[in-house]
């Protein structure tokens, strides 16, 4: 809690404010048709005096804004007041019967003017920008480093004045939405002179914002400046001082317009209401609806399928489309419709060299499997004739014969295959069978014998 | 103009659109629609059985095509329920309707501001819709039911821009606009709040 300075608290401590203030307080502070009388005497009249017809004048002009005339007593009422106000605001001169305010009304007035006239102020704004204007200029006449000293002295000390003139006018859109929405949940609540009221509102706050803008226009002239200052090379070293204050612009002109826009949005929105107005009961029990089915929705499961939230019984379900309905394109890409271009021939060639070679290779082959199905044939009729066949001793005749191992071991294969165990048995030997004339190679005995 | 603008009107209200001044763009959709809504009720009734409506009023008024007409009473099989507009979207819808028109938030142009809301001040709604969203079955869902909140309300929301019910920023689908049709979710169900008072009381006696 701050310290109240000595001269304050010393005083408060000869008069019990509390007490003293009890039971004189509408006197005192007036509620608010009282102070806006006072407000509006003091507008028309400030320091001069006026009469009694003059004061009604008044009453009847303010009371018939705000709505509440129509007393069957006026002059009853119209006397009340004018006796209240005596109390502390107004002084009155018995012999020439002429009002004038008390230094109490005068300082009250002048206290509410100068509140309002801070916090929203055009013609300030604009005089403030003029004035960070002239001595910019005057002081880059001097020479270019006064920049700092500038941005130091002038600049910084209003800035944050500027930035605050348009808080206050967006806190105005935040009150204004604030009311709308207190407003609309009052059961008795007149939605159309509501959304009137607070519509009305938004356009003066518009309004200001607009007036504002046009006294914000002065800070492009200092961006002008400024940036034309960028383009020499010297004033390098002033960067961040000139940055500083062409984003300070920049920002504070955004801010501007988002009130603007913001206002823009509200405004169709509050008006789709009006035709909403006697609706609270609906509203009432939409609302009630909604938290039954949050509270009695369940979950089922059916079988092959996923969970599924459904509404108690009663509840239809919402049908947004239907299978019939929704059309249905197959899309065909250009391509499927273009004709296809015709393939090129291919050409085909003989390479003779290559074909010759082939045929070579083949008939040595074919020379092969003749030899070897040759041999295969002497085997078996060797098998025949005699009953059995020592292969080992036959598999050196052949490889003597021809040279070619690949031949032997083929025509071996090839004659175990042939003798089925039906007819045939073959026996292996596991000692290894020499030839002199093949000293690398050795062989198992095998004999095949014919059965009988 | 009744050439180009009547293929795509006719499409956006076969898949269930609903179409007012200022959704979809563009304007010439409704102002064709607001135009010839008399014969065009007569073509789609006479040729596809379907009740083409008109709702709202003023600067509030929207069109549509209404489905029920024709499968009033059906409950829908298995296979058929894709077509309709899920539990948990209408639950959301009805939240949001409730937050922004009945109480009056119209400065609510973000889904993410919107979900914030429901987080600071509808603490009985958002226990309520926690409730729902603990047991919602997707494997493709967080576990952490903060983020299921958000998945949901955001499937919803793309479904509600589907419908035309909302308009989102085509640069940032955060920020939508409330459209007048938006009401249609509550019209649906005028008879069943209507009669609240009694479907509860019936509820409580067994």
């Amino acid at each position: 809690m701050p310290i109240p300075n000595m001269t304050t608290s010393n005083a408060m401590k000869e008069i019990d404010l509390y007490s003293e203030a009890k039971p004189r307080y509408y006197q005192l502070i007036p509620n608010k048709e009282d102070g806006l009388i006072i407000l509006a005497l003091f507008q028309t009249y400030e320091k001069q005096e006026f009469t009694e017809e003059q004061i009604i004048q008044i009453i009847n002009k303010v009371l018939s804004d705000l709505g509440s005339s129509g007393q069957r007593e006026e002059s009853n009422r119209n006397n009340n007041i004018i006796l209240r106000l005596q109390e502390f605001f107004l002084w009155r001169d018995r012999k020439r019967k002429v009002y004038g305010f008390k230094n109490y009304g005068e300082e009250f007035c002048l206290k509410v003017f100068k509140r309002l006239s801070e916090s929203y102020h055009p013609a300030k704004i604009e005089r403030l920008f003029k004035h960070l204007l002239d001595t910019l200029q005057t002081s880059l006449e001097k020479s270019p480093p006064e920049l700092l000293i500038w941005i130091d002295d002038h600049f910084n000390q209003r800035s944050n004045e500027l930035a605050l003139q348009i808080e206050i006018l967006d806190q105005q859109v935040s009150e204004s939405v604030d009311d709308f929405r207190f407003q609309i949940k009052q059961p008795q609540a007149n939605i159309l002179q509501v959304i009137d009221t607070i519509s009305a509102g938004l356009d003066q706050i518009k309004q200001h914002a607009h007036e504002l803008a046009s006294g914000f226009q002065i800070t492009y002239d200092i961006d002008d400046i400024l940036q034309e200052m960028l383009k020499d090379a010297a004033n390098f070293e002033f960067l961040d001082g000139i940055n500083h204050v062409l984003n300070y612009n920049q920002n504070v002109r955004n801010h501007l317009d988002q009130v603007s826009v913001r206002i823009d949005k509200i405004k169709p929105r509050i008006r789709e209401f009006i035709f909403e107005f006697n609706q609270r009961e609906l509203d009432r029990k939409t609302d009630k609806f909604l938290h039954y089915l949050l509270d009695n929705a369940s979950y089922i499961r059916q079988e092959n399928q996923s969970k599924r939230l459904v509404f108690p019984e009663g509840m239809i379900p919402v049908l947004i489309r239907s299978p019939e309905s929704v059309p249905r394109f197959y899309i065909l890409t250009e391509k499927e419709f273009a004709r296809k271009a015709p393939l090129p021939p291919t050409v085909r060639s003989v390479d003779v060299e290559q074909t010759k070679s082939m045929v070579v290779k083949n008939l040595e082959k074919l020379e092969i499997k003749k030899k070897i199905q040759g041999w295969v044939q002497k085997a078996i009729n060797q098998i025949q004739k005699e009953g059995v066949l020592e292969f080992s001793p036959f598999f050196i005749h052949m490889l003597a014969h021809d040279d070619d191992l690949n031949i032997a071991v083929k025509t071996a294969q090839r004659l175990v295959k042939q003798c089925d165990a039906k007819q045939y048995e073959i026996t292996v030997d596991q000692n290894e069978y020499h030839d002199p004339h093949h000293p690398n190679l050795s062989l198992w005995n095998m004999t095949i014998l014919k059965k009988t | 103009m009744a050439r180009s603008t009547f293929a795509k009107l006719d499409y956006l209200l076969r898949s269930g659109m609903h179409i007012q001044r200022g959704f979809p763009k563009p304007v010439s959709l409704y102002t064709f629609l607001d135009k010839h809504y008399i014969s065009l009720q007569a073509y789609y009734d006479d040729f596809f059985e379907m009740l083409l409506k008109k709702e709202g009023e003023e600067w509030n008024t929207y069109f549509y095509i209404d489905f029920h007409e024709n499968s009033r009473g059906k409950i829908p099989s298995d296979s058929q329920y894709r077509w309709y507009l899920k539990a948990e979207y209408i639950l959301v819808g009805l939240i949001f309707f409730k937050i922004y028109k009945l109480d009056g938030n119209i400065e609510l142009g973000k889904i993410s501001d919107f979900i914030n809301l429901l987080y600071q001040e509808y603490d009985e709604l958002l226990i309520k819709l926690q409730r729902i969203v603990s047991s919602i079955e997707s494997d493709a869902d967080s576990d952490l039911n903060e983020e299921r909140l958000k998945n949901l309300v955001y499937r919803a929301f793309a479904e509600f821009e589907q419908l035309g019910w909302i308009a989102r920023d085509i640069n940032d689908s955060d920020y939508f606009s409330y459209q007048p049709s938006f009401e249609r979710l509550r019209r649906i169900y005028y008879p069943q709040i209507e009669t609240i008072d009694d479907i509860i009381r019936r509820k409580e006696h067994g």
